[in-house]
Order: C-alpha cells, then sequence, then structure tokens
C-alpha cells in the first residue's frame, strides 16, 4: 500500500471538516481551504489538523502551541508548514521513526479502546470485567475495538486475533496485522474500560478529552494508588495519577461500586482548584459469575485444598499488603490456639510486598498448622474451592468491588468480609458476615461463627442462594444505557 | 550392715512436722528466692537483646541463638514460679526433679 | 559507639521508666519494679498492655524500649506477636518481633522525653535547610509568633528518621528568628548533631506544618494511625496529583506517600479555600476504606507585606511595565503571557515586560530561547533571575500590572505580594487566586484561553481609567496579617485538637 502523501491528508482533513467540500484541488489550493476552517482556531479542529496532518494523535502542548501560532501568523503558512511536517523529516528522523500508516477518520462510532486486554493472557479482575463487557456489547451494539501504535502515539483498529483475545483472552500473543494505520475519531463516542498508565498513551488521551470533541467514557475501578499508597510499589502513583488527569476531561466514569464513586467523587473535588468540574460520576455495580463444577472437578478442588476432613476456609486474591491476608493467618492462629479444627486455604499469587506474609506463613507451618497456598489456578480448582470451602474469607482493606466476595456469595458459599467500602455493598443482599479487617480478634470471631455454628452457617448460605442473580449482560447493558442512552 | 548414723549418709528431705505460719514463711521466702531468680534472668534475657540489638544482627542469629536458650531457663523458672504457686514447694520440688531426670533420659 | 550490656540495661531501663506511668495498670508499682530491674519492669509493661492491645499502647511500648518510633509493620508485627503469643512467652515473643525495629540504631543508648498531653510542632526541614520558598515561609512566620507565646514544643527528627528530637540553638533560630538571626559561614562552626534527647508525643496533639521529607512519611503515617497521637497538618496543596501532567513523576510519587499521612490525621488546615476543597475530597475518598473523615478547615494565608517596603516610582518616559513573578514553569502558564504580549505588541501597543523567577533548566532552556527570538525581533522583554528582594521590591514599584495566569496554585504568593505593594494583577479566575482577588484590584482571566489574557493585558495598558479604578479598590482592600494568620491558625487547627476527647486508640 503506498504511502500518503500530504496531499491526501489534507484531503482526508477537509473531507472531514466539511464533507461537501471538494477534495480534489491541489495542495495550495487544499491547505487554503483548511486554513479557513481555522481563521478562528477551536479547539476541537486545532486537534484533528494535528491528528490528520501529522499521522500522530497531539498531547496539550501541540494542540495550544499551534492554536497560538495560528492566531500569530498567517493560517495558510502554518497549515502549510504543519502539512509539509512528515515529509520535511530529515532522512535521519524518517528512519529513527517508523513511517506511519494511512491516516482514517472514523466518524460517528463507539470506539473502545482494549490496547491493554487485546495484548495480555491475563484473566484477573480489570481484564475480566473488560472482556466480559466487550463481548456483550459485540452482539449487542456496532463498536470498534482499537489499540495504540508501538509507541503510543495514534489509535488503530485491532487485528482479528488481537481482537479475539481482546473479547474472550483466547490468544493472548496476539499481534498487529498488516500496515499500522492512524485511526482518528471524530465526532465519535471513546470508551476507555481499562487502565491506561503509560505516559505517551495517558497524554494523549487526556489530550483528545479536553479538545477532541469525541465524548470520553471511562470504567473506573478504584482510586487505590492514591487512596493506599503504601500499599502499591513505586511507580503506580505517578502513572495513575496521569490517567486521572485525563479523566478530568471525560464525560462519564461508571465506576463498579458505590464505594469507587466515593473514591472518583473525592477525586473529583478535588479538580475545582485546578478550574475543572470533571465527569458525571456513577456506579454500575459488577456482577458476579457462578461457575460450574462438575464432580471429578469437586474432588480434585477437594483433594487440593481441603486437609482430610477439616472444614475449610478459603482466601481467593493475591497475598499484596492490601488482601491483609497477614489479619488472616493471624485470625486463624487464634482460633487454632483455642483448638478450633479446621483447615486454610490460599488461592491466589504472590505479589508485590508479600515478603511478610510469607514468613508468617512459613512460622505456620513449621508449627504444624494446615494451612497452605495455592498458585496455580485454574478455573476449575477456584469453583472446585469456592464449592468445597465451608466458609471463605475476604478481609481486603481497600477494594474497588472484590470479585472473590461475590463469587462466594453466587456458589452459594459464606464470606467473611469488610465491613465497609465495596464488601460491605455487596453483603447487603445477604450470605456475609462483617468485620473490621484491621481487628484480627474481631475477623477470628467472625470466622469462627461461620465456620463452627452449623445455624449460622445454613443461614447465611439459604440466603446466599437466594441473592439476586446479576449477569455480565445485565451490567453491560447498564454500562451501555449510562454512557448513551442517559442524558 | 553398719548401724545407719545420722548425718553419715547424704541428708534427704524428710517432711518435718511444721506449724501453719511455720510452713507459709518457708514458702514465702522460697517463692521471694524464685522471683529474684525470675528477675534476674528477664533482665539477663532483656540485656542480651539489648546487646545483640546494639551490635545489629541479624534476625535470624537472635533467634537461632539466643532467645531460645537464654528463655529456656526463663521459661522454666516460671512454669516453676506458677506451679510452686499451685501446690507448694514440697510436691514442686519433686515434679522439677521428675521431669529432668525424664530430660536426661531422652 | 559500642556499650557494655550495663549502661544499655540502664539506657532501656530509663526509657522504659519514662513510659510506664502511661502504660502500667497500677502505676504506683513502678518504684518498686524499678528496683527490681528493667526485665521485671518490661515484664509488667508487655503483661499490662497485652491486656488492652490499645494501638497507642503498643506504639509506646515499642519506642521505650527501642527509642525509635516503629513503622506501621513494625507495629503490627509487634501486636501480632501479643496477640499471639502465650502469656509465659509474650516478653520473649515481644523482644523478638522488635528486634528489627532497635537493631543497630541510636535509640538502644538513647534517653526519651515524653510530651503528655502537650503540642508538638514537626518543624525538620526549617530546622535543618535554608531554602526559604512557600511553605518554609508560612512556617518561619507562623512559629516566630508561635515560639515563646504558645505552648509548643518544636521539633525535628534524628537522622535517618528513627524518632522525633528537641532542636538545637541554632536550628530553633533557622525555624523562629529567620529574618534577624545570623547563619554561621560554612566552617566556621560545625554544628555536630549532638545526643539530642528524644521526643515522644504521648495523648498530645502532633502538627505537621510543613510537608515531610520522603524518608519520614512512613513514620508519620505510623504516628498518625497508631500512636494516638492527635495529628494536624496545614494543607497546602494537591497540585502533584490534580495536575500532575505538570510536575515530574518523582513529585507526584512523593505526593501520594505524602497522603498516607494525611489519610490517618484528624485535622487539615488549607491556605485557602481551594486547598481546602483539595483535602476534603481526597478524605471524601477515604470512606471507601471504613476510615474516618478528616476534619479540613480554611485558615487562609495572609495578604502581608514583605519586609521592605519601597516608595512608589512614577511612571514617567518609560513604557508601561507589565510584571510577571514566580517560578518559571508549565504550571505557571508564563508562555500564555508571551503569546498575548507578542499579539499586542503585533497592535502596536507599547509596554515592557519583564519576568522574575528562577526555574528548571529543562524548562528555562526552552523558556529563554522562545524569550531570546521575542527580543530578535525587537520586543522588550528580559527576564531576572537570583535578584534580591530590593529589585523585586523596585520592580513592582515600577510597574503598571503584574500577571500571574498560572493553571494551578494552592495559593498564589504572587498576587498577594502584587496587592500588597499596590499593584493591580491580573490572574487566573479560578481556584486560590480567585479567593485572593476578593476584595477587589484584580482582573480575572481563563488560564486556558489566552483570548482572555489578551484582553485583560490590552485594558491595563490602554489608558489608564481602569489601572486607576483598581488602584483605588486595592487601598480599601482589607488586610490580614501573619499575626492573624498565627492567631487564627491556633485557634482553629491546634486547640480543636488539643480539646478532642482522648481516644483509646483501639479498633473494636
Amino acid at each position: 500500500m503506498p504511502n500518503q502523501t500530504k496531499r491526501d491528508r489534507l484531503a482526508i482533513l477537509l473531507a472531514a471538516l466539511s464533507p461537501a467540500e471538494r477534495t480534489d484541488a491541489p495542495v495550495g489550493e487544499l491547505v487554503a481551504m483548511v486554513a479557513k476552517h481555522l481563521a478562528n482556531p477551536s479547539d476541537d479542529l486545532v486537534w484533528l489538523t494535528l491528528a490528520v496532518l501529522k499521522a500522530r494523535f497531539p498531547v496539550r502542548d501541540d494542540v495550544v502551541a499551534l492554536r497560538r501560532r495560528l492566531r500569530l501568523e498567517s493560517p495558510v503558512a502554518v497549515i502549510s508548514e504543519v502539512a509539509s511536517a512528515l515529509s520535511a523529516l530529515s532522512t535521519r528522523q524518517a528512519l529513527l521513526r517508523p513511517a506511519p500508516g494511512p491516516v482514517r477518520v472514523l466518524t460517528g462510532t463507539v470506539v473502545v479502546d482494549v490496547h491493554h486486554t487485546a495484548r495480555t493472557g491475563l484473566a484477573t479482575g480489570i481484564q475480566r470485567v473488560v472482556r466480559k463487557t466487550i463481548a456483550e456489547w459485540d452482539t449487542k451494539h456496532d463498536i470498534t475495538l482499537v489499540g495504540w501504535n508501538s509507541e503510543l502515539t495514534s489509535l488503530r483498529t485491532l487485528s482479528t486475533p488481537e481482537s479475539e483475545n481482546a473479547m474472550h483472552g483466547t490468544a493472548p500473543h496476539a499481534r498487529p496485522e498488516g500496515a499500522s494505520e492512524v485511526l482518528v475519531p471524530w465526532k465519535c463516542d471513546y470508551v476507555l474500560p481499562e487502565l491506561a498508565i503509560e505516559d505517551s498513551r495517558t497524554a494523549r488521551i487526556a489530550a483528545m478529552a479536553e479538545f477532541s470533541g469525541n465524548t470520553s467514557l471511562l470504567i473506573g475501578y478504584d482510586c487505590v494508588p492514591l487512596t493506599s499508597a503504601e500499599t502499591i510499589g513505586a511507580g503506580m502513583g505517578a502513572g495513575f495519577s496521569r490517567n486521572l488527569v485525563a479523566a478530568a476531561h471525560f464525560s462519564k466514569i461508571a465506576t463498579i461500586s458505590a464505594a469507587a464513586a466515593a473514591e472518583y467523587g473525592g477525586w473529583r473535588t478535588m479538580l475545582g482548584s485546578a478550574g475543572l468540574g470533571g465527569p458525571r460520576i456513577q456506579p454500575v455495580f459488577l456482577p458476579a459469575d457462578a461457575g460450574t463444577v462438575n464432580d471429578a472437578e469437586l474432588a480434585a478442588a477437594r483433594a487440593a485444598l481441603a486437609v482430610g476432613d477439616l472444614p475449610l476456609l478459603l482466601c481467593v486474591g493475591s497475598h499484596e499488603p492490601r488482601k491483609n491476608h497477614l489479619a488472616v493467618l493471624t485470625a486463624a492462629e487464634l482460633l487454632w490456639k483455642q483448638g478450633g479444627q479446621f483447615s486454610v486455604a490460599f488461592v491466589g499469587g504472590n505479589a508485590w510486598g508479600s515478603e511478610q506474609f510469607q514468613q508468617q506463613l512459613a512460622v505456620l507451618k513449621e508449627k504444624g498448622r494446615p494451612v497452605q497456598t495455592v498458585t496455580a489456578i485454574t478455573d476449575a480448582l477456584l469453583w472446585g474451592g469456592y464449592s468445597v470451602a465451608r466458609c471463605t474469607v475476604f478481609p481486603s482493606l481497600n477494594e474497588g468491588f472484590g470479585l472473590p466476595v461475590a463469587e462466594s456469595l453466587a456458589m452459594g458459599t459464606p464470606v467473611v468480609t469488610s465491613g465497609y467500602g465495596s464488601m460491605a455493598e455487596i453483603a447487603v443482599g445477604g450470605g456475609a458476615v462483617l468485620v473490621d479487617p484491621r481487628d484480627e480478634q474481631d475477623l477470628a470471631r467472625g470466622i469462627a461463627s461461620v465456620l463452627f455454628d452449623d445455624e449460622v452457617n445454613e443461614a447465611l448460605r439459604a440466603a446466599a442462594r437466594a441473592r439476586a442473580v446479576r449477569t455480565w449482560s445485565d451490567y453491560a447493558d447498564d454500562v451501555w444505557d449510562y454512557f448513551f442512552t442517559e442524558a | 550392715m553398719p548401724p545407719i548414723e545420722p548425718g553419715a549418709i547424704t541428708p534427704v528431705e524428710t517432711p518435718k512436722k511444721l506449724t501453719v505460719s511455720e510452713r507459709l514463711k518457708q514458702s514465702e521466702a522460697e517463692r521471694e528466692r524464685l522471683q529474684r531468680e525470675v528477675d534476674q534472668l528477664s533482665t539477663v534475657a532483656l540485656s542480651k537483646w539489648l546487646l545483640v540489638a546494639h551490635h545489629q544482627q541479624s534476625q535470624a542469629a537472635i533467634t537461632q541463638t539466643l532467645s531460645w536458650r537464654v528463655t529456656k531457663p526463663l521459661r522454666t523458672a516460671r512454669q516453676v514460679q506458677m506451679k510452686i504457686t499451685e501446690v507448694g514447694v514440697a510436691q514442686t520440688a519433686q515434679v522439677v526433679v521428675a521431669t529432668l531426670r525424664k530430660r536426661r533420659q531422652r | 559507639m559500642t556499650l557494655g550490656n550495663d549502661e544499655l540495661v540502664a539506657s532501656a531501663l530509663g526509657r522504659l521508666s519514662a513510659v510506664a506511668p502511661h502504660l502500667l495498670h497500677d502505676p504506683d508499682d513502678l518504684p518498686s519494679l524499678v528496683e527490681r530491674g528493667a526485665g521485671p519492669l518490661m515484664l509488667r509493661l508487655i503483661e499490662d498492655v497485652r491486656a488492652t492491645m490499645r494501638n497507642d499502647q503498643i506504639w509506646l511500648l515499642c519506642v521505650g524500649l527501642t527509642g525509635t518510633f516503629p513503622l506501621p509493620d513494625q507495629l503490627r508485627a509487634a501486636r501480632r506477636a501479643l496477640l499471639l503469643s502465650d502469656g509465659d512467652l509474650a516478653f520473649v515473643d515481644f523482644l523478638e518481633s522488635t528486634f528489627d525495629l532497635g537493631a543497630g540504631t541510636a535509640g538502644l543508648v538513647s534517653d526519651i522525653e515524653i510530651v503528655h498531653r502537650g503540642i508538638v510542632v514537626d518543624v525538620d526541614f526549617c530546622a535543618t535547610h535554608l531554602a526559604h520558598t512557600g511553605i518554609q515561609r508560612v512556617v518561619r512566620q507562623t512559629m516566630a509568633r508561635w515560639h515563646g507565646n504558645r505552648d509548643v514544643r518544636l521539633v525535628g527528627w534524628t537522622p535517618g528518621g528513627l524518632a522525633m528530637r528537641g532542636l538545637s540553638a541554632l536550628e530553633t533560630s533557622r525555624v523562629t528568628e529567620w529574618n534577624s538571626y545570623t547563619e554561621p559561614a560554612s566552617g566556621e562552626h560545625v554544628e555536630e548533631a549532638p545526643r539530642f534527647k528524644l521526643v515522644v508525643p504521648y495523648e498530645s496533639t502532633v502538627i505537621l506544618p510543613e510537608v515531610p521529607q520522603p524518608h519520614l512519611c512512613n513514620v508519620l503515617a505510623s504516628v498518625a494511625e497508631f500512636s494516638g497521637n492527635r495529628v494536624g497538618l496545614i494543607g497546602y496543596d494537591a497540585i502533584p496529583i490534580v495536575s500532575a501532567d505538570t510536575v515530574p513523576p518523582a513529585e507526584t510519587e512523593r505526593f501520594v506517600h505524602y497522603l498516607t499521612i494525611v489519610k490517618h490525621a484528624h485535622r487539615v488546615a488549607g491556605i485557602s479555600a481551594a486547598a481546602t476543597d483539595d483535602f476534603r475530597g481526597f478524605s471524601q475518598a477515604l470512606q471507601a476504606q471504613g476510615l474516618p473523615v478528616v476534619d479540613s478547615v480554611e485558615v487562609s494565608l495572609p495578604i502581608a507585606l514583605p519586609d521592605l517596603v519601597h516608595e512608589p516610582v512614577a511612571e514617567g518616559v518609560a513604557s508601561p511595565l507589565v510584571l510577571c513573578v514566580g517560578s518559571q514553569e508549565p504550571r505557571k502558564n508564563q508562555d500564555a503571557v508571551l503569546f498575548a504580549s507578542e499579539l499586542l505588541w503585533r497592535e502596536g501597543l507599547d509596554f515592557r515586560v519583564r519576568f522574575i523567577g528562577g526555574g528548571s533548566a529543562w524548562f528555562t532552556q526552552g523558556f529563554d530561547q522562545r524569550i531570546k527570538a521575542l527580543t530578535k525581533k525587537g520586543y522588550d522583554v528580559e527576564v531576572w533571575r537570583g535578584v534580591r528582594d530590593e529589585a523585586l521590591l523596585a520592580s513592582y514599584a515600577e510597574a503598571r500590572f503584574s500577571i500571574f495566569p498560572s493553571l494551578h496554585e494552592g495559593y498564589g504568593l504572587p498576587v498577594a505580594e502584587s496587592l500588597a505593594m499596590g499593584v493591580p494583577v491580573i490572574t487566573s479566575g479560578y481556584g486560590s487566586t480567585a479567593e485572593i482577588t476578593v476584595g477587589g484590584g484584580c482582573v480575572l482571566v481563563d488560564p486556558r484561553d489566552e483570548m482572555t489574557i489578551v484582553e485583560a493585558m490590552r485594558s491595563l495598558i490602554v489608558g489608564t481609567d481602569r489601572i486607576e479604578e483598581l488602584r483605588a479598590e486595592i487601598a480599601t482592600r482589607p488586610s490580614r496579617s501573619w499575626d492573624d494568620y498565627a492567631d487564627e491558625l491556633w485557634n482553629d487547627l491546634v486547640v480543636p485538637l488539643a480539646t478532642l476527647p482522648l481516644e483509646s486508640g483501639t479498633h473494636a
């Protein structure tokens, strides 16, 4: 495919600015026609001009600089220079920077940015939400899945394997195919359902949200890097804050719980000092899957996780400090010392900051306590674990949602969880015991009541079974309605 | 067999018939003596901890070498003290002797 | 410095005796326990603390034993040891759990002084550094007025940030006598860090008027969360979060760690309504973690005269001077001033522009080039850096107006300064700068729309009516002094904290 010329890009730009105008004129005339549109430069036109003519999404400074130049200098001269920027690159520069693919302006569509989800085999919280949601949307609505180019400077459509992986996670090594185009949304809806933290990407999303006139919409998970910075590794704080800088110019955020809405809401209050109003924020509560387990899988889970006939306390999730697994070990040890008969299985992986947990785990194992961790999780083992467990525990200190709580209850297994935030929201439907996760003794009491009191356990199971079912289809519909149907 | 003369053999504690108050005084004295031993042991334990901490030894070092060795007698002394409060000196002494015998056999 | 057993034990006994009155169930037992020795005293303290499991008591016991303030994980480890130990072994378990806290530290050989039901103010940075920008100015002005008049204890931190300590005379002067003390020339007087007495607040109020250095955030977060002391802060801004794109990533990283202190603090006094809302917003977000609200109250900075006052200079022949004071960086939006100036020069307006202030090379290099390009075109624009107060004041005296269209401020000292000098100012119409403009003398602009800046500048350069109006407004503005600020801060930040009912420090 031949490279686009300067004339091609001018024509594409003009076609987007003014579909009725002729675009087969010579370059000089095209420049003049574009310049006329930019005589009194509005931000969206400036953004579009840069994105198309330079085949590269601008950052804020780029838009502001061009806007000012258009006022100070002759628009024709400025546009001519911008249009020539690509062809004016020296040979060396052209060699260093990969030639941008052809520019294509997309209008009036819903564009969904799943850059990370398309390229990963991960199936943790965020990826699951993204995959389930866009898979549902794909069956009901017309959406365009997009990712970014390798430099993270412009959008492009996904290849078929990438789209497959984005929706189903079945092709983790998917790669882009064909010449990478530059996809420029214009009068579109841009949905960001995943977490973007790369600087180059968030800076361009921010400029697009602030200037381009496209409507930007976000799924908001949590603001943990802001509100629980002590529980995250280095680097996340800055990347996440820059994600929020972009979000400040979005129209709407659908948060996965009311607690997450409180976090984003608090952040939005802070925007006032920078003269920004921020987006609308509304919780759209996540659903929970209930997996299925056959008898063989059940037996396998029991063999892997349970210890003899001891009732099983299951704890699902990674061992990062925020999940508070150290408190689970302490509470369990308090109960073992009192003679409690039960075993504990952790299903999840090591994460940043889990050294203290590992140390304490080793101490307890040395004492001969029936506790183990399993890191290689298959779906069968996870759902089997929920089914085999007498009780699950999830005393997280800060969550956007807490999928293991909802999943446990969906499987009919009672859960002991934190008495505030999103976890308390999930618990409202029944089947959970709430505790203060910062008080190991309270946690122990909560666990003991579910493990050892048959009446309590049965009542909770009945309540869990009676919970209203919410499906991924419900969720995807609700988010779509909030984004596109509600005012 | 020659006749046994008093004092010729290692004396064995024969429970004398003491008055109640004399027995009480004896228990008190024993308790105070053991208390002082425990006090000393705890101060020694603390002082060793301070010394090792001051010289920056590793956590592993202290677990392996000091605390268990130092506190074994401390723990024993505490158990002894508690036993005395429960059952009196004489019986405790018997228990201690029996325990030590058992330990030597292991 | 190596010590023998006896000295270490004596040191520990001293510290434990200091904390004992606050931890013993029966404080009358203290003399006999001391006589029996450090071991028995420690045993009893552990027993009594274990009976309550109060975090503030565990915190104090850790400090008493080790002379070091525990970090959050260390306090939790000590707490866990007490929870999980059998009565007999609590002593052993506690010592093991606190070994890392004490190992290799100077705390083991230190004396401590408990400040009980008092007010402790952490001025570590001002005491040990000679920088004097925004935050330091606020701290030094306030402490000069509190020191000697209010019952406060000024503290710094030991090297490594292991414990609070008292200040030396020189350090105290750096904080409370900034305008009048003499800093010894380097080399002239080597002030060794003497073996300071460690200061341990308990059931007290701890005020953080500075933004603590990164290495202190963890230990202060622990103080706020566990020690039972009521922590109050001056809240300056949340720029590294809200405008994260305008600061280096490292600054945002530092700031989110500063927030780990804020999240467990009890009260924040914002330096403007906007800053107060920043912290109020952050506090709202904490609901999701079941944490109590951090009370936020506004105690606005004063508009005060700089320390030297200059006689106004007649404008005379020279064209009007437009003054732009402040550090040079993207957030301050100096490039918008350059744009507006160039556009107006092209219209034929006659005026000069002077920027006063410095900045980081990564920005000033480009900025200076843009200035050069303009001077090449014959426009009268210059940058002054490293100016002394006199030169700054002379510029204010000469200026027709000053301009400060910053994108985001916690307060906006240049605006207040300009007004205090009687010079009208163009500034941003939202946030903290807008608050300062209430009372008159200012023109508001939208810093994101440079055409509003053009309009505002034109209105003040062409003709003198508007300028005269503004100058008249300034003369009638209400004024507030640093005395007012220091008093208000005391009444609105310190007093409410000091009169809070004592928390038990326990949870559930």
